[in-house]
């Protein structure tokens, strides 16, 4: 479970994020939804722990990723909108790199990354070298090399961003057998149709400010629109009125 | 897992990566191959031009002229040569070519001006910008000055002066040269070339593993993994080190191959580069090594980028080999102060190593002490950077 009291973070004159809150639960899939520079990013790397709020706090299972970046992080699996791989390693070697900084070792991340290969579909790629994959491949690795140590907690940021439909596909299935399996995830995006076919909850965030919260229904009733996007641009834009 | 195990995770993956990548592995090689195969030039250029220190063989024009000179000329040990009829005719044309590097043409007024107590000529044709036939000159200017002099003796005495009347000063030189301090020159070079191995061995790996990670986007996902940022540090650290002191030991290697085949004996000098001096000066190079490492990840660290981070370490490569070009040129008096400063202090005692002398605890100390602390400070910093925000502020 993520909990984000009340953050905010500048940088100079620059308000990026001016006031986030929000509850992510576990067994539920949470969207960040938000038009280009409305302090998503900023939000999310201060959940990392990578920016530190100027005010307000983040909790990931109890942890502050701030103050105890280590211990947050062990229950955290992250992809981060820049999501490079080492081109001269293997895929297999990626993955097992990152969940030896995880603490994994011996049989039991052997058996992991089989378990990961088969989720994700790997076969082909795994033992070549990552340069020359397509950006469906790189995906896959990297989502793998994500949720290794099968966190508890997953932050995905534009996670289907320049992907075929068939991956996209198969990310949606592996985001909501997270969920089933009982992870808090958090999906950010812009593309709204995808936070409406996935999310149980959604904030939309504009100008670094929390707009509204709740689910698609919950946004067409209050904007009086039947269409999502309608909805989404009522309510960015009525946030800018005020 | 400790975090030792997780330091050699990290160096394990570097070093794989680095060992995989043709650029990272050219620019280890580069420097270990430059230095012996430049030294090895330059001696071979300058063995070849002083092997000229054999009979001095020239044509001389017109032996009919001076039989007394000439008989002088063979006492001293030159080889006459007989002129063929086109040095005769044309001894400029001759010498231009590069046929002969000095005609020495007697004038046919020889006889009479000698007789007469007139200077009498003498021509010698060369073309002196030839660095051989600046030997063979100074050779021959020397003789024939010798055979001026005792016809000066010869003339005074016939008029009753006394011939110490011309010597007023005796002058006696006294030369402590041995063959191991002539080779000063090249002994700098070596420490020269040791120290740009030190510093240009690890560089690429350096700045793969710090701008390089940035760049590919790799950097963020690594450091939201569940490990303190001294631990990514130190693993970086620990690659661009082994990389160094592999470089260091090829260097060394190649270095020693190359002194064993060159005529060093030729040229009066006498180089030992054998494995207890490499052993010394590798042990002088590692702690240069270890601090280069630190200091050339630190400012890849804070590069905006693979080529800024390029442009800086490639002028930092300049620095460390400013000392040894001073020193080639005009060989330094060592003293201890030296020793604190990196790179220069590796020189000085890469030189007193190779000229047999032994160094002092001071400069052991000194060297080591300066590069240890640097290097420490440089890696704190990058742990500082790495954990903080400045990678990631707008």
């Amino acid at each position: 479970m993520i909990r984000v009291d009340d953050i905010a973070k500048s940088f100079g004159d620059v308000h990026a994020v001016q006031s986030v809150s929000f509850n992510a639960l576990d067994g539920q899939i949470t969207g960040l939804l938000g038009p280009n520079g409305a302090g998503k990013s900023t939000t999310i790397r201060m959940m990392y722990g990578l920016l530190t709020p100027d005010k307000g706090t983040v909790h990931v299972d109890g942890f502050d990723p701030s103050s105890q970046p280590v211990k947050a992080r062990k229950c955290l699996g992250a992809l981060p909108d820049a999501y490079g791989l080492y081109p001269r390693l293997t895929a297999r070697e990626n993955i097992a790199y990152f969940g030896q900084l995880q603490g994994m070792s011996g049989t039991h991340l052997v058996r992991r990354i089989d378990e990961l290969n088969e989720l994700l579909d790997m076969n082909e790629i795994l033992s070549r070298r990552v340069d020359g994959f397509s950006q469906g491949q790189r995906m896959k690795v990297s989502i793998a090399r994500a949720i290794v140590h099968d966190p508890k907690n997953v932050i995905l940021d534009e996670p289907t961003n320049g992907l075929d439909v068939m991956t996209t596909r198969a990310m949606r299935t592996l985001i909501r057998r997270m969920k089933d399996a009982g992870c808090c995830v958090i999906l950010s995006s812009h593309i709204m149709q995808e936070v409406s076919a996935l999310c149980d909850e959604i904030v939309v965030i504009a100008r670094g400010k929390v707009v509204a919260t709740g689910n698609v229904s919950d946004f067409c009733t209050r904007t009086g629109e039947d269409d999502l996007e309608e909805a989404f641009v009522k309510l960015v834009c009525e946030d800018s009125d005020t | 897992m400790s975090s030792w195990n997780l330091i050699k995770v990290v160096a394990y993956k570097e070093l794989l990566d680095g060992f995989r990548d043709r650029r990272a592995l050219m620019s280890a090689l580069t420097f270990p191959l430059l230095g012996p195969l430049m030294i090895t030039v330059m001696l071979s250029v300058i063995s070849s031009e002083e092997e000229i220190e054999g009979p001095l063989e020239v044509p001389v024009v017109g032996v009919e002229y001076a039989p007394n000179l000439v008989r002088f000329l063979e006492d001293q040990g030159v080889v006459l040569e007989t002129p063929t009829e086109e040095m005769i005719a044309n001894p400029h044309e001759v010498v231009r070519r590069g046929d002969e590097a000095v005609i020495v043409e007697i004038s046919n007024n020889y006889t009479e001006d000698f007789e007469a107590g007139i200077p009498a000529t003498i021509t010698l044709v060369a073309d002196e910008s030839k660095r051989s036939t600046q030997v063979s000159m100074s050779r021959l200017s020397a003789i024939l000055g010798g055979y001026n002099s005792r016809v000066v003796q010869l003339r005074l005495l016939a008029r009753g002066v006394s011939t110490q009347v011309l010597s007023p000063l005796n002058i006696h030189k006294e030369d402590l040269a041995t063959p191991q301090t002539r080779a000063s020159n090249i002994l700098e070079m070596i420490g020269m070339f040791l120290i740009m191995a030190a510093f240009g061995c690890n560089m690429y790996i350096a700045i793969d593993a710090t701008a390089g990670e940035r760049e590919r986007g790799s950097l963020e996902p690594l450091l939201l993994q569940p490990i303190p940022a001294s631990v990514l540090v130190l693993g970086k650290w620990l690659s661009t080190v082994v990389f160094g002191i592999i470089g260091g030991m090829l260097t060394l290697l190649c270095l020693s191959v190359a002194m064993h085949q060159l005529p060093l004996e030729n040229l009066g000098l006498r180089l030992v580069l054998g494995g207890a001096e490499s052993a010394k000066l590798l042990f002088i190079a590692v702690p240069l090594i270890l601090f280069a490492g630190a200091a050339q990840l630190l400012l890849a660290t804070i590069a905006k980028s693979f080529k800024e981070a390029q442009t800086y370490l490639s002028a930092t490569m300049l620095l460390p080999m400013l000392p040894g070009l001073f020193a080639s040129m005009k060989p330094m008096e060592p003293s201890v102060w030296m020793s604190a400063i990196p790179a220069l202090g590796q020189q000085v005692m890469t030189s007193m190593v190779l000229r047999g002398e032994t160094i002092g605890i001071e400069y052991w100390s000194i060297s080591i002490g300066v590069c240890v602390v640097l290097t420490v400070l440089s890696l704190w910093i990058m742990t500082r950077v790495l954990s903080s925000e400045y990678l990631f502020q707008k």
